[in-house]
């Protein structure tokens, strides 16, 4: 009888916080004289944008007061870190096909219009991506950002779902496109998603299980054999794709490019350790393997009834535990050099997780996130300056909780970062730029207008904080965040380097006074 | 009138089998009220025209006489499920569980129907699915260095000329054919490398079988044929390995790569001897009992919200298992029609009270160690659609929805296509929801069957909804509402189901089983489930519809059959949409 499926989800919530993730490394040897700490790109989201009036700070510039959704980043030190963002709008780059949080979510990482949804057997909100996503866009362009391997990694904490999205659930896409079925008959050409991964060990495998065995101690001739005899093995595939490709139709050509094209990614990086004599790893620890039952929830959910939607169990505990896992992982990756590029997200913007007591005045409830939020009828209601009192009152701070709970648990992986030292001793935060988006503005309805946003971190790398710039009213281009951000990598006009990638530009310019070049 | 459907309960593509054709007018979706049902008021135009696509098989069979080939020349990747069945086969089963459980290959993700639809699958490696193959192959390279000595028969420290040997004998079960010579020495230059590079023979070994599973023959199965350059069948190889991975998910046995070598695969009487032979072993009754399992939509169980206290884990645990047993019983004997008008099922004590059975276990029947017993279900049930967990696998928390079965029904079992939800009607649809709210299911769907534009769409698949009326969330048989208020199952079919007026599930499921609609909508999904082929909605790209010659020639064929699941996988099997290739486009 094959119900041990069922017990999972209760052996997950035991769990507690009974594994944690080892404190990483010790200071890495500086590669070479007079190198300095390479620039990195953390994509990082929270689901079901936000509260209008339990958002905005009062005041603004550098001198505004954080609302209680914000104060946790302020709480935590990251004032000087962070700028606040309000005002944003995916509106001139809207196509309006598919889902709020279904076609915001590949709009907000892309900055393309959705040109479709994918027909994949559900409700058929499941807007494709235009183009390919700013993480995958900079690792492209900035040859800085490129390590060896894939030279980035995703992850994300939640996976579950309405009804088998993949838009939801994925916020980096790839340059190479590709034909799928398309809602409505047809195909349509969508930038390949890069799925996360949801379970810290796949993460930790993906990334660590690159490093050779043995403490970094290890003798590096025997290290530096065991990289020649990997490289052996790809090389063999790689002839041997060669030989099929001669075999193959044309029509299956793309298959032997896909798969030899990730095999480079590996052998290269291979190569560069043994041209230098180095095998990856030396001088810098694997983090503990994570345990493979903590790990997120996933699939196709319908929770929407109940107004509020009560849940049975709460996912606070293994919702955080994820996160930090991963997180972890990732800072381990960046100070290793294993990966610049990374993207991390909670959840899906139709997100299910379950909070306990978070509604006001209900202690001992749980209600799951996004379905609440549904409960809203209006779009006013979120976009509004006051409480409409009420249920729909309740509503809304319990929203602003769970958004004050994601960024409380936000602010921790930053500090982490910001304490975390690359092998150069320096922050790796003030070295990586970390734009924390989400899909649409607010929790319901009218999604592409007043989006907020953050940008933490990349000080050294130009990036100018400690301001709160609101504007509602006057919105500015989602765009213009990610070319504000660009300029750490690319200078002060980067729009005329990335002429040839896909996402919308026109009346896209850089947020004025958010950065300076570095000395 | 719209009902806007969490259809949680679908299984991974399944709605997308039945997909030839979408309805014109049902154009992109909003995120809009999740809540609940949404009509559309009277008088709103636009959107929602069309309908679901016809499916009976009514051209004449003589215009399909069998010999199409609608397949090109292919390269088709092995699924991780069969990556993991075939380390078992090259390892043993603890090492086959290890690679499961480490790169989680044993969920429903990745047990789609067909193999490869899951997102987290695809038919091509990339980066991250090349990489995790990567992990496995190196991980078992790993295994054969651990166990050297029992592995390899080599001993404790191999000489490099066995280790050689090894590796080329490990390497041709590996890619389930022999290796060319070229091959054989490619390969056998990694073993040569590490060797130099001062490994040990054992080292030779580790890295020898990790290179082999690297390698594409064992990664993909071929489907070119003797002349790649041109149309005809597959070789015996080729034959063999498509057999056995759409039977078993698994590698060819012995006696399949036997008559392969043998070229005792030539014919469709050979081939339907080895298919006879597979069938009847475990390994082909489980693949194909999970492949049907997810078909129906019933990994849904695992998930699904019920907004009842009568379902609890207990109950969750036991419709999974009775929908096990019912597919294990119904698949290997009797018509393949069974499988939607069985009356015969294995349930525990927990299922008793919803299938209004008092006395459980049945006078004289003792159950089995798993407390499930064989009963007689009343005769208001019919078969799968009136299973307990096919029912409840696509419930809504609340309450069973008519749109999302006859969706379900209109897909899965007639293979017809269901339209997409009208984004432009999104206001008037809530609008109408509200002004419904407090009216019969029937009430609702006669709205959205009799008012433009909804009824384009809903007066295609709303009736199999309604047939099935009188089974609430979990699947209880009840003759009225929530309110109290009586409960009229009575509908005219469409017409791709006959336009037969039935009374109930059970009239629907024999009406169902009585023509050909629903044979030949399995047909062609076990054709694309032997295809591995990623269904799609656009007839042009599809290689297999439900219209298509190459269905109807099986479905002819299968008539003069004694109608069994096994002849329907035997005429799958060696039907030309399996076994020919056309040259496909663009000769290499």
């Amino acid at each position: 009888m094959k119900s041990f499926r069922f017990a999972r989800r209760s052996f997950l919530a035991a769990v507690g916080g009974a594994v944690g993730l080892r404190v990483l490394l010790d200071n890495m040897v500086a590669a070479a004289a007079g190198a300095t700490s390479p620039p990195r790109f953390l994509l990082t989201h929270w689901p079901v944008g936000t509260v209008k009036y339990l958002f905005k700070p009062t005041g603004s510039g550098s001198n505004y007061t954080a609302s209680n959704i914000i104060k946790p980043f302020i709480d935590a030190g990251l004032k000087d870190d962070m700028t606040i963002l309000y005002g944003l709008s995916q509106e001139p780059f809207n196509s309006g096909i598919g889902g709020g949080h279904e076609s915001g979510t590949p709009m907000m990482t892309t900055g393309c219009p959705v040109p479709g949804t994918r027909y994949n057997g559900g409700e058929g909100d499941d807007g494709v991506a235009g183009g390919p996503s700013f993480d995958q866009v900079f690792l492209q362009n900035v040859p800085e950002l490129k390590t060896g391997g894939a030279g980035y990694v995703n992850a994300i904490c939640d996976a579950r779902v309405d009804s088998l999205e993949t838009s939801t659930q994925c916020l980096s896409y790839s340059h190479t496109m590709r034909s799928v079925a398309k809602n409505g008959g047809g195909n349509v050409t969508e930038a390949t998603p890069l799925l996360p991964e949801l379970s810290p060990l796949q993460l930790y495998l993906s990334l660590f299980s690159e490093m050779m065995p043995g403490d970094p101690s290890a003798n590096q001739d025997e290290l530096l054999k065991a990289v020649k005899m990997r490289k052996s093995v790809l090389d063999f595939s790689l002839r041997e794709l060669q030989r099929l490709a001669t075999l193959a139709p044309a029509s299956e050509k793309s298959k032997i490019d896909f798969h030899a094209d990730a095999i480079r990614k590996i052998e290269m990086q291979l190569q560069m350790q043994i041209d230098s004599n180095m095998v990856t790893g030396a001088g810098c620890m694997a983090p503990m393997k994570p345990d493979a039952s903590i790990i997120g929830s996933k699939g196709s959910h319908n929770d929407y009834q109940g107004s509020p939607t009560e849940a049975p169990q709460s996912d606070e505990t293994i919702h955080e535990q994820v996160g930090k896992l991963h997180m972890g992982i990732i800072t381990a990756a960046f100070q290793c050099d294993l990966v610049r590029v990374a993207t991390f997200q909670w959840s899906p913007g139709t997100n299910h997780v379950s909070f306990k007591g978070q509604y006001p005045g209900r202690p001992d409830k749980i209600y799951m996130h996004h379905p609440t939020s549904h409960v809203v009828q209006d779009a006013g209601i979120s976009l509004g300056n006051s409480s409409p009192g009420g249920v729909q009152g309740e509503i809304m701070q319990f929203l602003a909780n769970v958004q004050t709970w994601y960024n409380t648990k936000h602010a921790d992986v930053l500090v982490a970062l910001k304490n975390a030292k690359d092998s150069f001793g320096n922050s790796l935060l003030d070295h990586t730029v970390v734009p924390y988006v989400t899909e649409v503005s607010n929790n319901a309805h009218d999604p592409r207008h007043n989006i907020p946003a953050f940008i933490f971190g990349g000080k050294a790398l130009g990036m100018q904080h400690g301001t709160y710039l609101d504007f509602e009213g006057n919105d500015r281009h989602h765009n213009d965040l990610w070319m504000t951000i660009a300029q750490a990598y690319l200078g002060a006009d980067p729009l005329s380097k990335l002429t040839s990638e896909k996402f919308h530009k026109d009346g896209v310019k850089p947020i004025e006074g958010l950065w300076k070049a570095p000395v | 009138m719209h009902e806007i459907t969490r259809w949680s309960g679908l299984p991974t593509t399944l709605l997308a089998l039945g997909v030839t054709a979408l309805a014109g007018g049902c154009t992109g979706v909003v995120d809009g009220n999740k809540a609940g049902m949404q009509p559309t008021p009277p008088g709103v135009s636009g959107g929602g025209t069309g309908g679901s696509s016809a499916v009976t098989p009514t051209v004449d069979p003589a215009t399909c006489d069998g010999t199409e080939v609608p397949v090109p020349k292919r390269l088709v990747r092995l699924s991780f499920n069969q990556i993991a069945n075939s380390v078992r086969a090259l390892t043993d089963d603890a090492e086959a569980a290890k690679i499961a459980s480490t790169y989680e290959i044993g969920d429903s993700e990745h047990r789609t129907f067909p193999p490869l639809a899951s997102p987290r699958e695809g038919s091509t490696l990339t980066d991250k699915t090349w990489a995790t193959g990567d992990k496995i192959a190196s991980d078992i390279g790993k295994y054969a260095f651990d166990n050297v000595a029992t592995v390899s028969g080599c001993g404790a420290t191999p000489t490099e000329d066995c280790a050689r040997t090894y590796v080329a004998a490990f390497a041709e079960r590996a890619y389930r054919r022999p290796l060319t010579a070229d091959e054989k020495t490619s390969l056998l230059q990694v073993v040569t490398e590490v060797l130099g590079f001062g490994g040990t023979a054992a080292q030779a070994i580790q890295f020898g079988v990790y290179a082999a599973l690297e390698s594409p023959g064992f990664l993909y199965r071929t489907e070119f044929g003797t002349d790649a350059k041109a149309a005809g069948p597959l070789t015996p190889s080729e034959t063999a390995n498509q057999l056995s991975f759409f039977l078993t998910d698994g590698p060819p046995d012995k006696p399949l790569l036997d008559a392969a070598a043998a070229g005792a695969l030539a014919s469709s009487a050979q081939v339907t001897e080895q298919v006879a032979r597979i069938l009847q072993t475990p390994a082909a009754k489980q693949n194909l009992q999970d492949a049907l399992f997810s078909y129906f939509g019933l990994f849904g169980l695992d998930t699904v919200v019920v907004d009842s206290t009568d379902f609890n884990s207990g109950v969750r645990n036991s419709m999974y298992h009775e929908a096990e047993l019912f597919l294990a019983n119904n698949m290997w004997s009797g018509p393949l029609s069974n499988l939607i008008t069985a009356r015969k099922s294995m349930i525990s004590q927990a299922l008793a009270p919803i299938y209004g059975i008092s006395v459980f276990p049945p006078a004289g029947v003792t159950p089995d160690a798993d407390g499930f017993a064989l009963v007689d279900l009343p005769d208001n049930r019919a078969g799968i659609l009136t299973q307990s967990g096919f029912l409840t696998a696509r419930s809504r928390p609340d309450q069973p929805s008519v749109v999302g079965r006859g969706l379900l029904v209109n897909s899965a079992l007639l293979c017809a296509a269901n339209p997409p939800f009208p984004a432009n009607l999104a206001d008037q649809i809530a609008a109408v929801n509200t002004m419904l709210a407090e009216e019969t299911e029937r009430k609702k769907s006669d709205y959205r069957t009799s008012t433009p534009p909804c009824n384009g769409c809903h007066a295609s698949f709303d009736p199999y909804g309604l047939a099935l009326g009188n089974f609430d969330s979990i699947g209880r048989f009840t003759t009225v509402d929530a309110k109290g208020r009586p409960i009229d199952a009575s509908v005219t079919l469409p017409p791709n189901a006959g336009s037969a007026q039935v009374k109930s599930a059970a009239e629907l499921a024999q009406t169902l089983a009585s023509g050909e609609a629903f044979s030949t909508c399995m047909a062609k999904n076990l054709m694309l489930y032997a295809l591995a082929e990623i269904p799609t909605t656009d007839t042009t790209t599809e290689s297999v519809t439900v219209s298509g010659c190459a269905t109807k020639a099986i479905a002819h064929m299968f008539n003069s059959t004694g109608k069994t699941f096994n002849d329907l996988i035997a005429q799958v099997a060696v039907s030309n949409t399996l076994v020919q290739r056309s040259a496909g486009q663009g000769a290499p």
